[in-house]
């Protein structure tokens, strides 16, 4: 089969697509914006509300409380606790010139709206993770953020790397505060899954879909082993690139179900 | 913003057609393609007058596409269907032409989100590799990987098995 064949093969199917709706599509589209808009609105209205209103209750009140900024603080100090506010985990969290160096790497991705360059600056980063990892592997996960963006990216090399001789083991990927961060790794002779998120949190692994002795279908789940959140196991390959699944539960409730969890360009390549 | 609106509108009209035949290829649902060029749509009005700007303002609004199709958030959020039943195959209608798109989907599905839209960028898109990495945001040969598997994934679906072999005709052993 030649590319050609390949190129008409996707253009016939290509055919099978539905029909378009035209103008009806056009004001579909432009009713999502507007609601979009107004939400954005509102919500900015009501940040500057409860601003203002942070602003002026200690004024009005005096007994009420500390002045407004003492509150923000207290009102962060009270907040869950997102990524950012956990200290770097992992073997080499307590070197602290190798986290420092870490945190100093300079890295960006055209992952912002509109694929736009985030380039979180040095003082918005921290270091969730360092550590040497199964496979002779020293991995570290840095989150920053730039516009308001979090970013976070992943960095690796052989153990006993030092942080100038770390590269990103992935393209670097939009995150937030509450979301455990996941890169799996099978460019070695083992499959490496890493979880990070908030200590407390516990995550189980599926390989793909089987069909059991009972004719029924399903998935066998591995529980992950790890303290702090830190999740790290050698797992089975998946049985087809996008058939895993990761399933992180927090305080009884599942935070995140991933299928297809981001991997390493290297396992790309050992996989070609 | 009346004009922009009519303007807006005539890109819909000329390009929803491909626009719901690119997002097809990429989600292999007709339904879900549909809600991809429609979120796609809505980011490009938002940002009208930079869609205008661009130099292909197609290719930007299919960035767009590509972008949402691909972000790791709308991934979570819409949190891919767990598939708990394995695919039957298709019955009935096995025409060459429907087994064949069968099989291209099947093959399709195999990929991961971004080796998928490799190929349908280099090989339905017609776009190199440089273009493809920068629309997608990773390296040349990165790229290249992804065709590589991708193309590897489409040919051992759509390949027919190798012929086998006539079976020896069976003598009774006696010279002859």
């Amino acid at each position: 089969m030649t590319d050609l064949d390949v190129r008409n093969a996707l253009h016939r199917l290509a055919t099978e697509a539905g029909p378009p709706r035209g103008h009806d599509t056009a004001d579909a589209a432009i009713g999502v914006a507007r609601r979009q808009r107004r939400v954005r609105a509102a919500w900015a209205g009501g940040a500057i509300a409860v601003a203002l209103l942070a602003g002026a209750v200690p004024a009005v009140l005096p007994d009420a409380g500390p002045a407004a900024g003492q509150a923000a603080t207290d009102r962060t100090a009270q907040a869950a606790p997102g990524l950012f506010d956990v200290p770097t985990r992992g073997s080499l969290a307590g070197d602290e010139a190798f986290v420092a160096g870490v945190a100093a790497l300079e890295w960006s991705a055209p992952v912002g709206l509109n694929g736009a360059e985030l380039r979180p600056p040095a003082d918005s980063r921290h270091v969730l993770f360092a550590g040497d990892l199964p496979g002779g592997r020293r991995w570290a996960l840095v989150m920053g953020a730039d516009g308001g963006q979090r970013v976070v990216a992943w960095f690796g090399g052989p153990a006993g790397a030092a942080p100038g001789e770390l590269t990103l083991l992935a393209q670097p990927q939009r995150g937030s505060l509450a979301q455990p961060v996941v890169l799996l790794d099978a460019s070695g002779a083992g499959t490496l899954l890493v979880v990070v998120g908030l200590p407390g949190d516990t995550a189980r692994y599926s390989p793909g879909t089987v069909r059991f002795d009972d004719v029924t279908v399903g998935r066998v789940w591995t529980d992950l082993p790890g303290t702090d959140g830190v999740l790290v196991a050698e797992v089975d390959r998946p049985v087809y690139v996008g058939a895993e699944m990761v399933e992180v539960v927090r305080d009884g409730d599942v935070v995140t179900t991933a299928r297809g969890v981001p991997r390493t360009e290297t396992s790309d390549e050992a996989e070609q | 913003m009346g004009a922009d609106r009519d303007d807006f509108t005539a890109f819909v009209v000329a390009h929803e057609a491909a626009l719901l035949r690119t997002a097809y290829l990429l989600t292999g649902d007709r339904g879900h393609a549909e809600d991809l060029v429609q979120t796609a749509l809505a980011r490009a009005h938002r940002h009208w007058r930079r869609v205008q700007r661009a130099d292909v303002p197609i290719a930007y609004v299919r960035r767009l596409l590509l972008n949402c199709h691909l972000s790791w958030r709308r991934r979570l959020m819409h949190g891919e269907q767990v598939l708990e039943t394995l695919p039957e195959r298709a019955v009935g209608d096995w025409q060459d032409a429907h087994a064949l798109g069968d099989e291209l989907r099947r093959a399709l599905d195999t990929l991961s989100p971004r080796a998928r839209a490799v190929l349908v960028l280099r090989f339905y898109e017609d776009l190199g590799e440089t273009e493809t990495a920068r629309v997608l945001g990773c390296s040349a040969s990165t790229v290249r990987t992804h065709t590589a598997r991708g193309l590897a994934a489409v040919r051992r679906a759509l390949d027919p098995p190798p012929a086998r072999p006539e079976p020896a005709p069976l003598t009774d052993g006696s010279p002859s």
